[in-house]
């Protein structure tokens, strides 16, 4: 056992009997009290136990004994003390060695200072950011390098009327301020801090606390954060004139709206109008066809009977002419107003399948009366039930106008051919006759309206609107018709095509 | 005997000019003026009119009015209907086709209408 040992181990006696109290609160109270106490011990000690002399010399050798390790006890306490001079002076020396190579290549500034402010470590990150040398800090005010009221705030932050318990709890989070740089510029920084207690045992003062942390350069977050709100400002402006704008086009939208639907109602008012005029003109067409007809009537039924009954040839010839003319007018009226009804948008077609055949057949048949005198020969070479579907009264129309034209322009003895072939899409009829033909020139204008196939005569017998008829029905049936002839004197034969269903 | 043809039209000029145009023929005319004469005539007579002549545009009961009433009717409704129009009316063409009879439009070609009429009652 060695000698430290031995003293240890009778301190630790002495406490058990109660001759030493270290239970003192702390060391300052205690260090030369505990002395005094201890020798007083000895004294009592010599009066209790007497002269003995065996019992004597032993003592005094444990006295002696004693003595020496009261006495290294104390050298101990003085070497104590001047080591905790020492060590109160330089501790902050030996942390800041020991943290110095452990911050010496971190960018952020890694500081200490005590509660008053004065530093007690920097790392050399200092340098860079401000200039000073972190050595040259040590012993500073922090306001060296801190604004002094920022500096106020942070001891505050620290500080104001909380226990010392409590304090500990306490830190500093992303507390922006500037740094003042050697040459005296200022830098943004953001300060993040925590008040940090020392080894109680160890030191176990008030003083002990430190405020410990890291300093950061935010410039270049400052600069970006001012980016921001600058782009944020803009945007704020381009979306507030993008409000403006979009409340603009409401607006306009609406105004659109608006007009569109005074629009829909004008459209529909016009459209109504329309309605109303073409049913009225319809209407009209109809009236005048009655009533232009009707005394046409017996104009017609009486005339060629009188004219053929007349016995005077002056009155004949009389008669004659006014026959001939209101035969005329009874074409021009029942052809005008068979147009005008065609071109009417109101013209529904009333679509059935009917037999071809049929329908030509009863029209010769009932043309008999017109063209027996010429002595012409009507061939029908339609198949029997070959059927079409279209409008059955507009396809009388057409093939009876065809026929007309066909025996008035074929000479006596001549003969007259229908003919019809289905196609793959169409069936395709033919009125061929062997009379007086077309032009090249004739033939391009025979569909147009009052076109007469001689300008120069007074041809009483045609309207010059059955061709052009002819084109209408065929038009509203989606089919096609076309003329042929190989010149003058010989023949005509006229085509058209109906589509199959 | 000659066969008998009912012309019903309120324009007394165009019944005439129908009468005259079958003047000398094997067909006696008759001529009443509106369709409600007509349905009379046929309910008082017990020879029934072997043709009528009908127009459309009458007053008071109007031709396809009258059309219906003959084919509701068992005693009438074989006499055959031929309609006498100044209108292109498709009721007419399709109650005529439906029939098997004809329409004929104003104003008529005599020489035309007696043809027709010949091949109804010819048939």
């Amino acid at each position: 056992m060695g000698k430290d040992s031995d003293i240890v181990e009778i301190l630790r006696e002495e406490e058990k009997k109660g001759l030493l109290n270290s239970n003192n609160s702390t060391y300052e109270e205690s260090k030369t009290d505990d002395l005094e106490e201890s020798y007083k011990v000895d004294i009592d000690f010599k009066k209790t136990y007497g002269d003995n002399s065996n019992l004597t010399k032993e003592l005094l050798e444990i006295q002696d004994k004693y003595n020496k390790t009261k006495e290294k006890l104390i050298e101990s306490y003085e070497r104590y003390n001047s080591l905790y001079e020492y060590f109160e002076i330089i501790s902050d020396t030996t942390i800041t060695l020991s943290k110095k190579d452990l911050f010496s290549d971190v960018s952020d500034i890694i500081f200490q200072v005590t509660p008053k402010g004065r530093i007690t470590y920097i790392n050399s990150a200092v340098e860079k950011l401000l200039g000073y040398s972190s050595s040259g800090l040590i012993g500073e005010h922090f306001t060296k390098i801190v604004d002094s009221e920022d500096w106020k705030k942070i001891h505050k932050n620290f500080f104001s009327g909380i226990t010392k318990k409590a304090m500990t709890d306490r830190d500093l989070s992303s507390f922006e301020t500037n740094l003042v740089t050697k040459d005296g510029n200022k830098i943004p920084v953001e300060i993040n801090g925590k008040l940090m207690r020392y080894n109680v045992e160890v030191v176990g003062r008030a003083n002990d606390f430190r405020i410990q942390g890291s300093i950061r350069d935010i410039t270049e977050r400052k600069k970006a954060e001012a980016e921001r709100i600058k782009h944020e400002q803009e945007l704020e402006a381009i979306n507030s004139e993008l409000n403006a704008a979009n409340s603009e086009l409401k607006k306009a939208q609406h105004e659109l709206e608006e007009f569109n639907r005074n629009l829909e109602k004008k459209v529909d008012e016009r459209t109504k109008e329309i309605q109303k005029l073409l049913k009225h003109k319809d209407e009209f067409i109809g009236q005048l066809g009655h009533d232009l007809k009707s005394p046409l009537t017996p104009l017609v039924g009486l005339l060629p009977t009188i004219e053929r009954e007349e016995k005077d040839p002056k009155q004949k010839e009389l008669l004659g002419v006014v026959n001939r003319n209101v035969l005329y007018m009874r074409d021009l009226v029942v052809k005008t107003l068979k147009l005008a009804r065609l071109n009417l948008p109101t013209l529904q077609l009333n679509i059935e399948e009917f037999d071809l055949n049929e329908v030509v057949s009863k029209i010769i048949l009932n043309k008999e009366y017109f063209y027996k005198d010429k002595n012409l020969k009507i061939v029908n070479n339609i198949d029997k039930g070959l059927s079409i579907f279209a409008d059955k009264l507009e396809v009388n129309e057409l093939i009876d106008n065809l026929f007309t034209n066909s025996i008035k322009f074929t000479p006596e003895n001549g003969k007259i051919i229908f003919d019809a072939k289905k196609d793959k899409n169409c069936v395709k009829v033919s009125v061929s006759d062997t009379g007086i033909g077309l032009s090249s020139d004739q033939i391009r204008h025979v569909f147009e309206e009052f076109y007469k196939v001689d300008p120069s005569r007074h041809d009483l017998g045609a309207s010059g609107l059955g061709l052009t008829i002819c084109k209408r029905i065929l038009e509203q049936h989606e089919g096609d018709i076309w003329v042929e002839s190989p010149g003058i004197n010989k023949g005509t034969t006229f085509y058209f095509t109906i589509p199959v269903k | 005997m000659n066969k008998k043809i009912l012309v019903v039209d309120d324009e007394p000029d165009v019944a005439f000019t129908v009468e005259f145009t079958f003047k000398n023929s094997n067909y006696n005319v008759e001529r009443v003026e509106n369709g409600e004469k007509c349905l009379q005539i046929l309910e008082k007579t017990k020879v029934k009119p072997d043709l009528i002549l009908l127009d459309i545009m009458m007053p008071g009961m109007n031709g396809w009015e009258v059309f219906k009433k003959l084919k509701e009717n068992p005693a009438w409704e074989k006499i055959p209907v031929v309609f006498l129009t100044a209108r292109i009316d498709r009721t007419a063409e399709n109650a005529g086709k439906f029939l098997g009879e004809d329409y004929i439009e104003k104003p008529y070609d005599p020489e035309d209408l007696k043809k027709r009429i010949t091949n109804i009652l010819e048939k």
